[in-house]
């Protein structure tokens, strides 16, 4: 026997998806601006003996979809007509959610509604009695606290009294005669005619005749009509909020939301605040995150350590110590600093301040030609593209959320954070500190994150302006009330991501590192080796052995089928500072960005590093070209952090904007230009900044 | 080719093979059992499409 359904509905950032996890036990991505979920999720529950699917659907307003989310929500509604129906509604904004629920009801549909955030409304004096709006819509209502489990399962004894809501509305006459003529339901006949503003969908949403005979109406009737069947929903919500709603709402003028916001929210005001929070945050990651590093750095090093006084010299030996443990180790060093990304990114979101930021960034966004919506998936970006990409379902314009998909790539992800954070660590430490608060590596590592938001804003003018034209329409969005994350959920969110990251590290990264290792071994250059046994020959002195046995390493490296692809890429790389050793590292990149650290870490370790292990750090401050000069620089460890803040080199990435633009043209396109834009900028620095004399 | 010259290199190089293996049917999506196709619910439709 199939599962019934139940279906979780309501106006976005209503609490539907912590509604769900608290009703399924699951940790699904929650958080405090609209648009989080744009996809159906589900979970299987077993109630009263019965197999229940529960399913948590996108945000929505009503069911006349204006964005690819809201028709998720939509389609699914449609397609399960058999299904109950939890109508999420949060009681801070009730007349929103209650018009939803004129929308949602129809004939045969059962209904139960979660009201939301009481507590919250009740603060801001909104007194709502579910019991008199219960008795009202003759459906079971029940005021929840949406992250309480108990209060939350009482919903699902609520669904046997779910039933039809009772509704007085008031369609106008040519709903009416739309309805009859049409042979179907008031409710289903208002649906087309306010569909009817979509005519490119709405034969798939509302079958062949009824869709026919909505778009035969004339424009003047329709509006009209569209105007009535508006009112009469808004009608019918104000008169189910009189009834629920026991005192009058107090005059809310003065809220503490609102006076944050009069600062927040300030044109200067909001952006130097904006900068403080966001240069605060990179000094943090960047000083406040360095004893774990130092910390785990040494246990890496402790562990190589330890294998090769387990193990006697062998090739097996090799590839665990300068492979596995050297390939996932350095990668790994950088968790505590994307935990800390994340967990600054979770609070800012939770806390209703990134909507902020999305509100204060429109007025830039809108300059380039995107609309405001587009910097939250960007804002998501920062700490990985492929649920961006998704993110992009929430903007209504195809072209808008094209461009944003195909810009975003260019916000600097979490995978980037530990390759800025090697380069600049080996060039940028002990500089002198600026105005005298922030680290020089704090403020490079800014100034990467900041170029990366000029280079996707840029990227998408541009876009705007040649191969996607087209106007862009207004940015409605709702800003969240300012809410104190629980530690509780900022550390699920954290761990939820750094998990992600390190079972990419055990899975990707970790077969890479064996397979690069398997390339820097082999095959083995028997010149070389005959050549340094026969300079051993009568050596004695341990310091001049060991010269040798460094000089045949690195030999034996450089003829390796690796050290050969270096070789050969050297001349397109050499003019960007950067020698095959490095370029081996970005050929390995293209996989997956945080892979240049462990594909360095290998590369430099197996080549220099003796049996004292020396951190990445080390190894890379200290190597050196052919020619005996230094090999990371000020300017090639710049014009390296500049390859990587524009190259397009993640896989998963580009699967996605395939997966959503269902054409291998918009991602190849999205590779191409990314990976050209980085390699002229990275060009123009190291080569302009030589030519002024920098090094 | 030349062959493994100790049971550790031997080890050393079907480590690498799985390695390389696990890495080609990642990156291709080539599967060993089959997985059910799942369409994307929300496909941007084509923006050349003439409405």
């Amino acid at each position: 026997m199939s599962a019934s359904k139940l279906l979780l509905v309501g106006n976005p950032n209503s609490g539907k998806t912590t509604l769900f996890n608290a009703l399924a036990g699951m940790r699904a991505r929650t958080g405090n601006y609209p648009g989080i979920t744009v996809e159906k999720r589900s979970a299987s529950l077993e109630h009263q003996g019965k197999a229940l699917e529960l399913i948590d659907l996108p945000g929505t307003y009503s069911l006349t979809p204006n964005s690819p989310d809201e028709e998720v929500a939509e389609r699914e509604l449609r397609n399960c007509p058999e299904a109950n129906v939890l109508v999420v509604v949060d009681a801070t904004a009730i007349s929103r959610g209650l018009y939803l629920l004129t929308d949602v009801a129809r004939p045969g549909r059962k209904i139960t509604v979660a009201l939301t955030m009481a507590d919250e409304a009740k603060r801001r004096g909104i007194e709502i009695s579910a019991q008199a709006l219960s008795e009202t819509l003759n459906v079971p209502v029940r005021a929840v606290d949406a992250r309480d489990r108990e209060a939350a399962r009482a919903l699902l004894r609520d669904l046997e009294n779910a039933a039809e809501v009772t509704l007085d509305l008031d369609y106008p006459g040519l709903v009416t005669k739309l309805a009859r003529d049409a042979d179907v339901p008031e409710s289903e006949a208002a649906r087309a005619v306010m569909g009817a503003a979509h005519p490119e969908s709405i034969e798939e949403r509302l079958g062949d005749s009824l869709a026919k005979r909505a778009l035969a109406l004339a424009p003047e009737e329709l509006a009209a009509a569209q105007e009535a069947v508006a009112c009469a929903r808004y009608a019918c919500t104000e008169a189910l909020k009189s009834a629920a709603t026991s005192a009058p709402p107090k005059a809310t003028n003065d809220t503490r939301t609102e006076a944050i916001d009069r600062v927040l929210l300030h044109p200067i005001l909001g952006l130097l605040v904006f900068a403080l929070v966001m240069g605060l945050l990179f000094e943090g990651l960047f000083s406040g995150a360095d004893p774990f590093i130092e910390l785990i750095e040494g246990a890496v090093g402790s562990a190589q350590s330890l294998v090769r006084t387990m193990m006697g010299e062998s090739v097996l030996r090799d590839l665990i110590t300068d492979g596995v443990i050297a390939g996932v180790g350095n990668v790994v060093v950088f968790v505590p600093q994307i935990a800390m990304l994340f967990l600054a990114i979770a609070f800012l979101e939770d806390s209703g301040y990134l909507a902020r930021v999305a509100f204060l960034i429109d007025r830039v966004m809108r300059g380039i030609g995107l609309q405001g919506g587009a910097f939250v998936p960007m804002l998501s970006g920062f700490a990985c593209a492929v649920p961006a990409v998704m993110g992009t379902r929430t903007i209504a314009s195809e072209k808008d959320r094209l461009v944003t998909m195909l810009a975003l790539p260019l916000t600097s992800c979490s995978a980037r954070l530990p390759v800025y954070v090697l380069i600049i660590a080996v060039v940028f430490a002990g500089e002198s500190r600026v105005l005298g608060i922030f680290s020089m590596g704090a403020v490079v590592l800014f100034s990467m994150y900041m170029l990366s938001v000029l280079g996707a804003l840029g990227a998408a003018a541009i876009m705007r302006r040649t191969i996607l034209k087209g106007p862009t329409p207004p940015f409605v969005m709702e800003l969240p009330p300012y809410r104190m994350p629980t530690l509780g959920a900022l550390l699920r969110i954290t761990w939820s991501k750094v998990k992600g990251f390190l079972i990419d590290a055990g899975s990707v990264i970790l077969a890479l590192s064996i397979v690069l290792w398997a390339l820097l071994t082999y095959p083995v250059h028997e010149e070389s080796v005959a050549h340094y046994a026969a300079q051993r020959e009568g050596v004695t002195d341990a310091a001049e052995l060991e010269a040798i046995d460094q000089a045949q390493r690195a030999a034996l490296l450089e003829h390796s089928a690796a050290g050969s692809l270096g070789k050969a890429i050297e001349p397109i790389i050499e003019p960007l500072g950067m020698d095959w050793r490095i370029g081996v590292g970005i050929v390995g990149s293209f996989a997956a960005r945080e892979v240049l650290v462990s594909t360095l870490g290998i590369v430099f370790g197996s080549g220099e590093a003796d049996e004292e292990s020396e951190s990445l750090r080390e190894q890379l401050s200290s190597a050196t070209r052919a020619d005996g000069s230094q090999l990371m620089t000020p300017l090639s460890g710049l014009a390296l952090l500049i390859f990587f803040v524009f190259a397009c080199q993640c896989m998963s990435t580009l699967a996605a904007v395939k997966r959503e633009t269902q054409s291998w043209k918009w991602p190849l396109f999205m590779f191409g230009y990314m990976t050209v834009l980085a390699y002229v900028s990275a060009l123009l620095v190291y080569q302009v900044g030589g030519m002024m004399g920098f090094t | 080719m030349r062959m493994p010259s100790s049971a550790g290199e031997a080890i050393a190089w079907v480590i690498v093979a799985l390695a390389a293996i696990y890495l080609v049917t990642r990156f291709t999506g080539i599967r060993w059992r089959p997985k059910v196709l799942q369409k994307p619910d929300v496909p941007l439709s084509n923006l050349t499409k003439k409405r």
